[in-house]
């Protein structure tokens, strides 16, 4: 009984949290596409203005074609952000040289291991990639760093670092309510957020905090939701979290 | 940073006083290794002017390639050594490390980094390649990193056997495969995780360990510290690192990286074209295959006699010819060849080159290991891209003197 009550609360909390998560996910989505939008046409504008003063009436349509290209771009190189990026940085793209056909089935490969690409846009960024990336694009030189330069995670940090007098028990509360639904109950991860547990950032408590603090992508910043306290709450509960157990409890 | 990752410049050198006095040494007979042979200065090292920068191929997961010119030594330094994995370093220190052993043994095992370092301890030198090393060089292109030619290094490796491991935990019968479950996490759980098996057969034999140090240090986070697979001879598919559980099993791994990645065709296919998966087996051994440490890349040199360097090795056997010429006269000429005959470890080799006249150049080199496989012009094209063992070539540029 004691334990289906405590249940049952769980269950409110994460729907709750589910809630916040997508309001807030959405306002900013929706506060940055409209941004984007206007940015565009301001661009698009100006370029029309420039090409209509400038050129003979039988270029206008090459120009817009051009236009139209542009557009395609920067549309499909922001899908490429906010939905691929999430896992790894653009390098895993841009140094490769595929036909279209390889391109659309790395995509396919990708939206079965997790990643969400709205139907919308699943042809553009087919397209950008084949364009920018395809077989004949010769290939930059790449880039050259002393591993000490290396900016990564991957080298851990201090375990403890940002989560000295954390409360736990709030942490896992509170994770509960405001992360669990994009980085999933047991933060192994879901369509909309990474797994955290075990992940080499929680070694590095400043640059997890900054993440938390400023919102990253379409991670909304989480300040005005969370007190610093909060924060380190939850970061001291991440810290704690053992993957298998974590696993044993998503699977049931 | 780690500190295990810092420069060390008393201890390995990359240039050619290292070279040469690794050259009377027999280094690998003497146990220790000679270690001390190996505390020269670096202060000359950038005198030839190569570039020794890491190229990073992708920064998350962080994915390096060692410039060849990084590779001019018997062992390669940590801090030089490429960098490989598919969901990036686990978070390593927020509780202490354990290595479970579980499956079909009589006595499942959980142990501490401390039990493993009690046990006894074994060292050996491997060469680890990444199986895409030298993907980037296939026509057509396929997916996946683009590794040139350093996605590989040559370290001592220390640790447990694993052999030992399995004595300890007492293998039933019907056990034929050992499943290694690392501690890196993928983004979601819809992703693989990186969990690959090696045959019962092959974790028994000596040379196999789990390696708690990488050139007498620890072994760092970034090359699968503190506890990585290491298996000579096989490509760095099978070498897991970060691992957290060994499962004994009747069968091999039912898992993405065992089943579908890291396979080749049993026989070559035409380029271009992908073969019925039924005829497609594991990545293991690696074939045989040399590189040019120097000169670098497009280095220019006097007219004169040029000494050329490299490294060569294989999986099973040991290379017995390296052989050099240039694009412009391939007639191929017998390289020295330096460091024991030993399965699982590179030989460097050299040789005197006097170029006829001034101008442009491209070296290769070619290696024979003793059984009887020669590096071929180009290899049978597969559609991962693995196992690239073609001739390695340096362009160069021969001035006048």
């Amino acid at each position: 009984m004691k334990t289906l009550l405590i249940l049952v609360t769980l269950a409110a909390i994460a729907v709750a949290g589910l809630m916040v998560g997508q309001r807030l996910q959405q306002r900013r989505a929706l506060a940055e596409a409209a941004a984007e939008r206007a940015h565009l046409e301001a661009a698009r504008a100006a370029a029309q203005a420039k090409a209509e003063a400038a050129a003979p009436a039988s270029e206008d349509a090459d120009d817009d074609d051009d236009d139209e290209a542009a557009y395609r771009d920067v549309m499909a190189k922001r899908a490429l952000t906010d939905n691929c990026l999430v896992c790894h940085e653009e390098g895993m793209f841009t140094g490769q040289r595929l036909t279209a056909a390889q391109w659309k089935s790395e995509i396919d490969k990708m939206l079965g291991w997790g990643a969400v690409l709205p139907e919308a846009d699943r042809r553009p960024v087919e397209e950008y990639l084949t364009r920018h990336f395809g077989e004949a694009t010769p290939v930059p030189p790449p880039g050259r760093a002393h591993l000490a330069d290396v900016p990564t995670h991957e080298i851990p940090g201090d375990p403890a670092e940002g989560s000295a007098g954390a409360d736990l028990a709030s942490g896992g509360k509170l994770y509960l309510v405001v992360c669990a639904s994009c980085h999933g109950p047991a933060a192994l991860g879901t369509e909309l957020g990474p797994a955290l547990v075990d992940r080499a950032v929680l070694t590095h408590g400043e640059d997890y905090h900054k993440v938390v603090r400023e919102g990253r992508r379409k991670m909304p910043a989480m300040n005005s939701l969370l007190t610093a306290d909060q924060q380190r709450d939850i970061l001291g509960w991440l810290r704690g979290l053992d993957r298998d157990a974590a696993g044993e409890v998503a699977s049931k | 940073m780690a500190s295990d990752l810092e420069h060390r410049p008393d201890r390995f050198a990359s240039d050619r006083r290292g070279f040469l006095a690794g050259l009377g040494g027999g280094l690998i007979g003497l146990g220790g290794l000679g270690r001390g042979a190996w505390g020269l200065a670096r202060a000359d090292e950038a005198s030839d002017g190569a570039d020794r920068r890491m190229i990073v191929r992708t920064e998350r997961p962080l994915n390096l390639e060692s410039p060849s010119a990084a590779l001019d030594s018997f062992l390669t330094p940590n801090d030089a050594f490429f960098v490989r994995s598919h969901h990036g370093a686990p978070a390593v220190g927020l509780r202490p490390w354990e290595v479970v052993v579980e499956g079909l043994v009589d006595r499942p095992l959980k142990l501490s980094l401390a039990e493993l370092g009690a046990m006894e301890p074994t060292t050996v030198p491997a060469v680890l390649q990444c199986a895409g090393n030298g993907r980037g060089l296939f026509r057509p292109r396929m997916p996946g990193l683009v590794w040139e030619r350093g996605a590989v290094g040559h370290a001592e490796w220390s640790g447990v056997r694993l052999a030992a491991l399995l004595e300890k935990a007492g293998v039933k019968p019907e056990a034929a495969h050992l499943h290694f479950i690392g501690g890196d996490v993928p983004p979601t759980t819809k992703a693989p995780p990186f969990i690959r098996s090696i045959p019962l057969a092959r974790a028994q034999a000596d040379d196999v360990l789990i390696a708690l140090k990488m050139n007498g240090e620890p072994l760092p986070v970034l090359h699968g510290g503190p506890a990585r697979l290491v298996v000579p001879g096989w490509g760095g598919n099978a070498w897991i690192k970060w691992v957290r559980r060994i499962v004994v099993s009747a069968e091999e791994a039912q898992t993405f990286y065992m089943q579908t990645g890291y396979r080749i065709p049993r026989e070559p296919v035409p380029p271009g074209q992908t073969p019925d998966p039924k005829s497609l087996v594991p990545v293991e051994w690696m074939n045989v295959k040399s590189l040019i440490t120097s000169p670098d890349l497009g280095a220019t040199a006097p007219l004169g006699p040029i000494e050329v360097r490299g490294v060569a090795w294989t999986g099973e056997g040991h290379v017995v010819k390296v052989e050099v010429s240039t694009v412009e006269d391939p007639t191929w000429r017998e390289a020295e060849l330096l460091d024991e005959p030993r399965q699982g470890s590179w030989r460097r080799f050299k040789i005197a080159w006097t170029p006829p006249a001034a101008g442009s150049y491209t070296l290769q080199a070619r290696a024979t290991d003793s059984k009887s496989q020669v590096q071929p012009e180009v290899p049978p094209w597969n559609k991962s891209g693995y196992l690239w063992n073609g001739y390695d070539r340096v362009p160069c540029v021969v001035s006048r003197a």
